[in-house]
């Protein structure tokens, strides 16, 4: 019972990053409103965000910026502090999702204005014409 | 086995329930205005995740950009497309149940793959053993930097992040090519935006008082991004939000009164010129592309404090970017593109 | 000076775009010349480090910020990359040349700007080609990404459907590439390449099956990228509707950069054993490749649009690409590699051609091609050059990739591919023939008679030599002269720049 607790308490983030990342797969692939795939693709990339997140974490450590003892010099024992390299690919790959996300509502826009509608399948109609 | 329950994992799985949940109404409600709204719910909830998984840099970049920025942009948005979604087609329904299920396989068999990954928050595991300690330990002594993703983040890995902030800037430049077109004729225009005029006192009077902390806590996370958590990109975020704020309480008018487009364009273009500026300055100083030990001698002190001064440059080239670039995305989507009345 | 090379030939090109965006009143002229005068800078450095490598035998190492790798980021051209960066660079400052009229036609506004994500994109794919970090790649990956979307949307008409979907499956393939790097950083805790090659080699990795996830998501997010069969619906669509200098930039090079990263992540940062003995998947993506050219070039055939039938055999070439580099011997992989500095050519050609003719005609179908001979001489010499390329006829390039193809295939007896190439190259013979028989033959009153169209009408009226503008022509010859040199020089190409990136093993 106990090696079962340690597992899932070990392993939940990972699956609930696995699980969202497939959720948005599902809006960006199988929904039919435009809108939805965008919803979606928001989802399934901050579930990788969340699964290279969960790698930074250190049991009993706190946020990585240094801590100073009294006589100012910093505390440099790695095991106290998370790990910062997946921080900062995340910061960046935020900025990405952003950046993807301004283009995906901008053409989206556009597509409302050309074809008068945003469902997929009204749009392949409209592009039959 | 142990378990440190220091880690709260009741709250994590609450948190994440609630996320998938979040996500699968985000994904079912018929109205877009309602499931941008819940996207909004879900990357507040993602924020708190991250507080709690000690990434308070990521936590408060996604709180800025993914709570406050994204819904907001897709609010604008909805104002130029039909609210409501129409019923999914039985048309196709045959591959897209194909679909369903190789996607349910894949899943899981992801899932059950995870008995292979190394333990989560195991301080034994390679990711945090092979390069990280090595930032850690030696990051104050080489950059004079105490936040560490900051020094990683503007030093170690600084060609990335002046990618990065290229890439915000090609975004915004991405979408005034896409939306300000002129030439094309536009058959079937949706305007469902309200007149506004922007009288209400409340909102006003809230704005008035908000904005100029707003954009003093900005600067103040910018500059101290070497000592607490933030940066360019969080103070960048910040300082654009407060001209989105005073559009949304105004109009937008009255924003680009104050930012006016022409300088917007010419901010977004700055920040990564001044930061790509920096990388080139110090190839002509002889060290190679983004190396601030070379503006050392240049600024009078030594190479570690050099590289602490040239992080805080970057930083501040990375904000004006940023904070150009919200603005600028802010100002063409929420007016579909021709700047005459947003949200 | 040359020690920077490496850098400088992907940030001139980032400089010249914050220029150009801010460039407007200073008119079309003065973005035009920067745009040219950023990227031949990026080429001659790219030329400069080929020169250097070649010399020295070893690759480049530039160490970001002065931070040794794998703590800092580092760029690492070798044999490899050198000769890519050089072919990407070329193109891009011929596509930027030629783009004098066409740009201008397709983008009656904001001029600057679209030559600002031109050179995003150049920025882009180079950066993606000289890295070796895998993280930086997804950055660059980016970057290119979002500067086409761009580019793809000032496109004709209905372009932003399409633009939509490229968008779509280009943040599906980067997100699976990027979980890719995900699982393989949580599994080793690196991300440089270098330092990945090493870690991965131990034992423990071999039977690993979160490595083993994390290679198959990075290049199923790849394949996606490059438009593998069946991955390639969202191409022909982005492609065909873009405008001609669109379409003669991105077209050639971002499924061959794509192509090059999948070569890079299989013999860099995993290794031959690895690929072939432990994951051996190879028999199924030769029959996906397989699928891919015999199914690319018979699509190809029954098109009337001609950029779209260009776009389809692209899907083919990329059969042939990845085909080459699974067969997992020495000829396959010469091919494969050779394959993308042939095809990126012969591509390139082709689509400026087919672009000169619309630009001349105004006609997009296969109708524009009814005698075209008279008109455009020397266009349509070119265009034969590269059609005799794509079908493989020596002394062209595409030959002698494909015969090295072919040999591979034979070596590891892949029938299934084999008999694929020699399909897809007859039917290529016959779509060309049946184009180059109208453009030497065809009536010009038949086409008149049979479409009635406006467009044809007018363009039968003016059967003068009618050949496009110098800017457009001085490209074309250029690169079809390219198609035949790079078909000369094989010997030394295979001996000083393939040979050399043979990965260990092999």
């Amino acid at each position: 019972m106990d090696d079962l607790f340690y597992f899932i308490i070990s392993k939940y983030n990972y699956w609930a990053a696995i699980v969202l990342f497939f959720i948005g797969l599902y809006g960006m692939i199988v929904r039919n409103n435009l809108m939805k795939k965008i919803i979606g693709m928001v989802i399934f990339q901050t579930a990788i965000l969340l699964f290279f997140v969960s790698i930074g974490v250190k049991r009993g450590a706190t946020v990585p910026i240094l801590k100073f003892s009294p006589d100012k010099q910093p505390l440099l024992d790695a095991t106290a502090y998370a790990n910062p390299l997946p921080h900062v690919l995340i910061l960046t790959a935020i900025v990405v999702g952003v950046a993807v996300l301004g283009v995906a509502l901008a053409l989206l826009q556009k597509i409302q204005r050309v074809h008068g509608t945003i469902e997929e399948d009204e749009i392949l109609e409209d592009m039959r014409k | 086995m142990t378990w440190d329950t220091s880690l709260l994992w009741q709250f994590d799985i609450l948190i994440l329930l609630m996320m998938v949940i979040c996500a699968v109404t985000a994904l079912a409600l018929e109205g877009l205005l309602s499931s941008a709204i819940v996207t909004g719910v879900y990357s507040f909830l993602i924020c708190l995740m991250w507080t709690h998984m000690m990434a308070v840099d990521v936590a408060f970049t996604e709180a800025a950009v993914g709570a406050a920025i994204s819904t907001v942009i897709f609010l604008g948005t909805a104002q130029y497309i039909n609210r409501w979604i129409k019923k999914d087609r039985p048309r196709e329904q045959g591959i897209k149940q194909l679909t369903i299920v190789i996607g349910v396989i894949c899943a899981v068999m992801m899932l059950t793959a995870t008995r292979d990954l190394p333990d989560w928050a195991d301080p034994a595991s390679p990711a945090s053993t092979h390069l990280s300690p090595g930032y850690i330990a030696q990051g104050y002594h080489e950059t004079a930097t105490p936040n560490v993703v900051t020094s990683v983040l503007a030093d170690y890995r600084g060609y990335d992040t002046m990618f990065e902030a290229v890439v915000v800037f090609a975004a915004a430049l991405v979408v005034m090519v896409v939306l300000r077109r002129t030439s094309h004729k536009h058959r079937k225009v949706l305007h469902l935006r309200p007149k506004r005029e922007g009288r209400d006192t409340v909102l006003r009077g809230a704005a008035q008082s908000i904005i100029p902390v707003m954009q003093i806590f900005a600067l103040y996370v910018l500059c101290h991004g070497h000592y607490s958590p933030g940066g360019g990109f969080q103070g960048g975020v910040i300082f654009g939000a407060s001209f989105i704020l005073l559009a949304l309480c105004y109009n937008l008018k009255f924003s680009m009164n104050r930012f006016r487009e022409h300088l917007v364009l010419w901010c977004c273009a700055g920040g990564v010129l001044l930061y790509a500026g920096i990388g080139a300055a110090c190839l002509g100083l002889g060290k190679n592309f983004l190396g601030y030990a070379a503006l050392a001698d240049l600024l009078g002190v030594t190479g570690k404090m050099a590289r602490s001064h040239g992080i805080l440059a970057v930083e501040v080239g990375v904000g004006i970017t940023v904070m150009a670039v919200m603005v600028s995305l802010y100002y063409d989507l929420a007016s579909g593109g021709d700047l005459e009345d947003g949200l | 000076m040359i020690d920077h090379a490496p850098v400088l030939m992907i940030v001139l090109p980032v400089f010249a775009s914050l220029v150009l965006t801010l460039a407007g009143p200073l008119g079309h002229r003065a973005a035009y010349g920067l745009l040219i005068l950023s990227i031949a800078g990026s080429l001659a450095a790219a030329l400069a480090t080929l020169v250097q490598v070649v010399e020295a035998g070893r690759p480049v190492h530039y160490h970001m910020g002065d931070w040794m790798p794998p703590m800092g980021i580092e760029l690492v051209i070798d044999h490899l990359s050198a000769g890519i960066l050089v072919m990407i660079s070329g193109c891009a400052l011929l596509t930027a040349i030629y783009s004098m009229h066409t740009a201008r036609q397709d983008n009656p506004d904001r001029l600057h700007h679209y030559y600002a994500l031109f050179a995003l994109l150049v920025a882009g794919l180079m950066g993606m080609t000289a890295t070796g970090d895998v993280f930086n790649l997804y950055v660059l990956l980016e970057i290119s990404a979002i500067s086409s979307y761009g580019l793809l949307a000032r496109g004709r008409g209905k372009a932003y459907y399409a633009t939509f979907r490229y968008l779509m499956m280009g943040t599906i393939g980067a997100s699976f590439y990027l979980l890719g790097v995900g699982y393989i950083y949580i599994m080793t805790g690196s991300l440089n390449m270098a330092d990945l090659s090493d870690i991965l080699s131990r034992p423990e990795f071999k039977d690993s099956v979160s490595v083993r996830i994390g290679f198959t998501l990075i290049i199923l997010g790849i394949w996606t990228k490059m438009a593998l069969f069946p991955m390639h619906a969202w191409m022909p669509n982005a492609y065909s509707r873009a405008g001609t200098t669109t379409a003669c930039l991105i077209a050639p090079l971002m499924t061959k950069v794509s192509v090059y990263v999948m070569l890079r992540i299989m013999f860099t940062v995993f290794s031959v054993d690895y690929i072939f003995q432990q994951i051996a998947w190879s028999r199924l993506v030769i029959y996906l490749a397989s699928a891919a050219a015999v199914l690319g070039m018979i699509t190809a055939l029954s098109q009337r649009d001609l950029r779209k039938m260009l776009t389809y055999i692209i899907v083919a070439e990329i059969g042939y690409l990845t085909g080459g580099a699974w067969l997992a011997n020495t000829a396959g992989y010469t091919g494969a590699v050779y394959h993308i500095l042939a095809d990126g050519l012969m591509t390139l050609c082709l689509f400026m051609a087919v672009g000169a003719i619309i630009y001349r005609t105004g006609v997009s179908t296969s109708v524009a091609m009814e005698g075209i001979f008279q008109r455009m001489p020397v266009t349509a010499g070119v265009f034969l050059i590269a059609a005799a390329s794509v079908v493989g006829i020596p002394p062209f390039c595409g030959f002698f990739s494909k015969w090295y193809l072919l040999q591979g295939g034979v070596e590891a007896g892949e029938w299934v591919f084999v008999a694929a190439l020699i399909i897809a190259g007859l039917v290529a013979a016959v779509m060309f023939f049946r184009l180059l028989e109208m453009a030497f033959f065809g009536r010009l009153d038949d086409a008149v008679m049979e479409n009635g169209s406006q467009n044809a009408h007018a363009a039968a009226l003016n059967i003068r030599m009618d050949e496009a503008p110098l800017t457009m022509l001085l490209p074309l010859v250029i690169t079809g002269a390219a198609l035949f040199g790079l078909g000369i020089y094989t010997n030394e190409v295979v001996q000083y720049l393939i040979r050399w990136s043979l990965p260990a093993g092999m």
